[in-house]
Formats: structure tokens, sequence, C-alpha cells
């Protein structure tokens, strides 16, 4: 398995935490379709070197990843990274994560370059047809509202440091809304990200979009196909909910893979003493069911519990989008297993 | 974030993408910084065909580096090595660390500060 990039100097107070979703976009680039695809798409030595710019960077795990892995993922190492979030400490944390990743993987020369990490709204400054391959892990979960975009000002640090401890809270929770809240259906954001898609991507480009089950990914692609001279397939698909759906044109090209709609920061959900790694629990003694759905998936992102264990509403949520949704609480709760069916403890209700 | 930077880039106000004059943005008041690394000649070579000749003389004489060839390097030129090095080093090694890239059509300027640019607008130009 391909090293994941460190993220360990990244404060997770307003970006968001890699996770089961960022594991698998890293698991579906470098995954030998995904590869050989994009290594005949961009040939080394006939085809100038790619640009590939993602938009919502985060921690920058995933544009790390694709930068320090160019090799594996592009059968080339002469790859140029660009990042756009609309948190300044986003991009911050991105370069960071970059240009260390780089620098570890590729040994004795480094290649690869991340170019920049801008604070920007999508792709409002990318030049026109200039993005060869797009890659874009939206703010995917349904919710009621879509949270404003922040201003120039409101990512100037001298301002949050400025901040008292509550101003600073409500602040941490208005740019963490902005890394999983998508408005209706999910797809607030995303329908701005594809309706910019066909005027940033190059003749040869690709786009990667994440999309969940409530995002409705069948009528998505549909929509597409229906823009003329599109694709949209699956690229990678990590079970029943959601996926990466890969969206292209005849030449140019677009797709994405997917992953499961769990997404809320964790800050929200279990204090902090019970925060668990990124990563997926699993009962023991119940692995002829989950085991099978899950570990040829997520191989080492699996990790058995014990009964008895507590496990967040994500980690419920995401065993939820593997299928196996009908014998499980929707809440935090004891793990405890009865006859196929894992009910909550008390706070199950 | 490096030079090369602004051959990938625009204003961000939808209105100035069709202009010609957005492109390219231009570097003021710029803090420059030079982070060495390995040269290779190779990745010069692919990255040239990505190029805007025009705007890279534009932004390279905006930031104070000897003039460009008048045209973009082809055939026998890729082999100069003199003339890839100085292109390594100006695309690829040298960060702007402060200043400002500023649009030519609606002279909105995008503040740089510790190299991240920052391309929000203000709500007026939303």
């Amino acid at each position: 398995m391909l090293p994941t990039p460190d993220t360990s100097h990244v404060s997770f107070d307003t970006i968001y935490e890699p996770s089961e979703d960022s594991y698998l976009f890293l698991d579906t680039l470098s995954s030998a379709s995904e590869s050989k695809w994009l290594s005949e798409r961009f040939p080394k030595n006939q085809e100038a070197s790619p640009l590939v710019v993602e938009v919502g960077t985060g921690s920058g795990v995933v544009l790390a990843f694709t930068a320090a892995q160019s090799q594996q993922i592009f059968g080339r190492r002469d790859i140029l990274t660009l990042g756009t979030d609309v948190n300044r400490n986003a991009c911050i944390a991105t370069w960071k994560t970059a240009t260390t990743a780089i620098q570890t993987e590729q040994q004795p020369s480094p290649q690869s370059l991340h170019i920049s990490s801008l604070t920007a709204d999508l792709c409002a400054p990318l030049r026109p047809g200039s993005v060869d391959v797009l890659l874009f892990n939206p703010p995917y979960v349904p919710t009621e509202d879509l949270p404003r975009l922040p201003s120039a000002a409101e990512n100037d640090p001298a301002v949050s440091e400025a901040m008292s401890r509550s101003a600073k809270f409500d602040n941490d929770s208005y740019f963490l809304s902005l890394t999983y809240a998508g408005g209706a259906d999910g797809m607030e954001t995303t329908d701005r990200l594809l309706d910019a898609i066909p005027g940033v991507l190059s003749a040869r480009g690709v786009a990667y979009v994440l999309l969940c089950k409530q995002n409705r990914p069948d009528e998505v692609m549909g929509r597409i196909r229906g823009w003329g001279g599109w694709r949209a397939e699956t690229a990678g698909s990590s079970g029943m909910q959601a996926g990466w759906e890969k969206l292209v044109i005849p030449i140019p090209t677009r797709r994405s893979a997917h992953s499961q709609c769990g997404r809320m920061p964790q800050k929200y959900q279990t204090p902090p003493e019970k925060r668990f790694s990124p990563g997926l629990v699993w009962p023991v003694g119940h692995d002829d069911l989950v085991a099978s759905y899950l570990q040829p998936i997520l191989g080492d992102f699996v990790k058995p519990c014990s009964l008895g264990d507590t496990v967040s509403t994500m980690q419920l949520n995401w065993l939820a989008g593997y299928g196996v949704s009908s014998s499980l609480p929707c809440c935090s709760g004891r793990l405890a297993l009865n006859n196929h069916i894992w009910p909550g403890d008390s706070s199950s209700g | 974030m490096k030079v090369i930077t602004a051959n990938f880039v625009t204003c961000a106000v939808k209105e100035c993408k069709t202009s010609p004059a957005s492109f390219p943005l231009h570097f003021q008041d710029a803090e420059l910084e030079q982070q060495e690394l390995d040269f290779q000649p190779e990745f010069i070579r692919n990255i040239l065909p990505r190029i805007d000749w025009e705007a890279l003389r534009t932004i390279s004489n905006e930031l104070g580096f000897p003039s460009l060839p008048d045209s973009k390097p082809e055939g026998d030129a890729l082999e100069n090595e003199q003339t890839l090095r100085d292109l390594h080093r100006l695309l690829l090694e040298t960060q702007v660390t402060e200043g400002k890239l500023t649009c030519g059509n609606c002279g909105h300027s995008y503040m740089i500060k510790e190299g991240i640019a920052n391309f929000l607008l203000p709500s007026h130009l939303v």
C-alpha cells in the first residue's frame, strides 16, 4: 500500500480531517484501472506535463498523495499540482502537506511540483482551459442551508487571533460547516463546480467528483451526458451508497468514484477524548457479514472492535453505507451483538 | 506560490474572463524567495508547451528578471542549457511570498501573504 501523506502538522479546528472518503479517493486514483487510464491519457514523452488541480483541498492529503505518487498514478513524475480552498488555513496546511510528501516520497530527486495553494471559491481564478485533472471531494451532506462563502477579510489571520474564545468557536464551526454542508440534496456547491467544469478543463481534461447516494449520482451523470459530448462514469465505488464519478468528454474526460455519505465533523458528535482516528470499526465475531463487504475495499482502514466498545454516529453511518443499514441504530452507542443486529445502548432510544 | 502559477490564473471576476487584459495578472510589490531545486531539463521541456510565452515575458520583466527571448524556445534552442536553466530558475525556483496580483481589466488586486494568494472577492465584485 502506498503511504498516506503526513498531516500531523494540521490543526483540524477549521479543516476537514482526512476520513474514509479521502482515503477512498487515494485508493481510487492509485488503483490499477485508474492509473492505467491516466497513464494512457497523459503519456510520458508525448504529452506536456499535466496540471492537477484539487478544489477544496482541506488538509491537502489527496493532492499531496497525487503529487508524491505521480509515478504510480500517471506513470510519470513531471506533474504540476495546484490547490484551492475557501479557508486560508487549509491553503497553508496543503502547501506543507504537499511539499513534505513530495520531498519524502520522491528521492533522490523530487520532480512533481506543488505550484500554489490559492484561497479561492472553487475554480474562480483559474485560467479557462488550463486544468488537466480536476479533483473534488465536495461538501456533499444534504443540509437545510448552505453556508455563505467567507470574505477575504474573514481569512485574515490577525482577525481570528483577536477573537474571544466563544467567537473563535463560532468561527471554527462556520469554517468546518463549509467542509461538509452541501445544501439541497447536498448538491448546491457541487452543481456550481459542475457548471464551471466545461470552462476550466483542458481539451484532454478529466474531473473526478465524489457523489454520495443522497446526491443522486445517476441523475447527475445523466445530466452531464446531456451536455452533449461528455462522458460520465463511475471510476471507483466503495459500496452501495456513493462513489467517485468520472466525468469525461470524448477526448476530454471527467470521472468520479464512490464513497459514503457519512461526512460530519467529529467535533459535533463525540467529545475530543472519544474521537476515533480515521477508520472504520466492525465488531469482532461478526466478520462474516461485515468483513466480506469492507475488508476487500478498505483493507487497513477497517479496524476491529469489540462488543461494548463505543462507536460514533459517523462509524455507524459508515457501516450503514455498506448495505447493513437496516440492522443499525443511527446513533452513537455501545456496540452489542444480538443475532445479527447491533443495537445501541440506552442512548439509542 | 511559484511564479509559474501566473500562467494558470486570471481574474476571479466573471466579466473579466473574456477580456484579454485580465491575463496575465500583474505582480506588484512582489517579494521573492529562491528555493533551490534539482535542475531537470526534461521537466522544463515538458512544461514549456503549457506556457503562454508573451505572458511569461511580461511577468519576467515585472519581477525584474533578465529579458526572455522574443519567441518560445523550440528545436535546437531546447538543447540550450542556459536557456533552460533560466526558465527553471524563474518558473520553478522562484516563489512570491508577499505582494499582489492586479487585473489589467478591472484593476482589482489580489493580496499575496506568506505565499498564499487570496482570490476571494469583496461582496461588490461577486
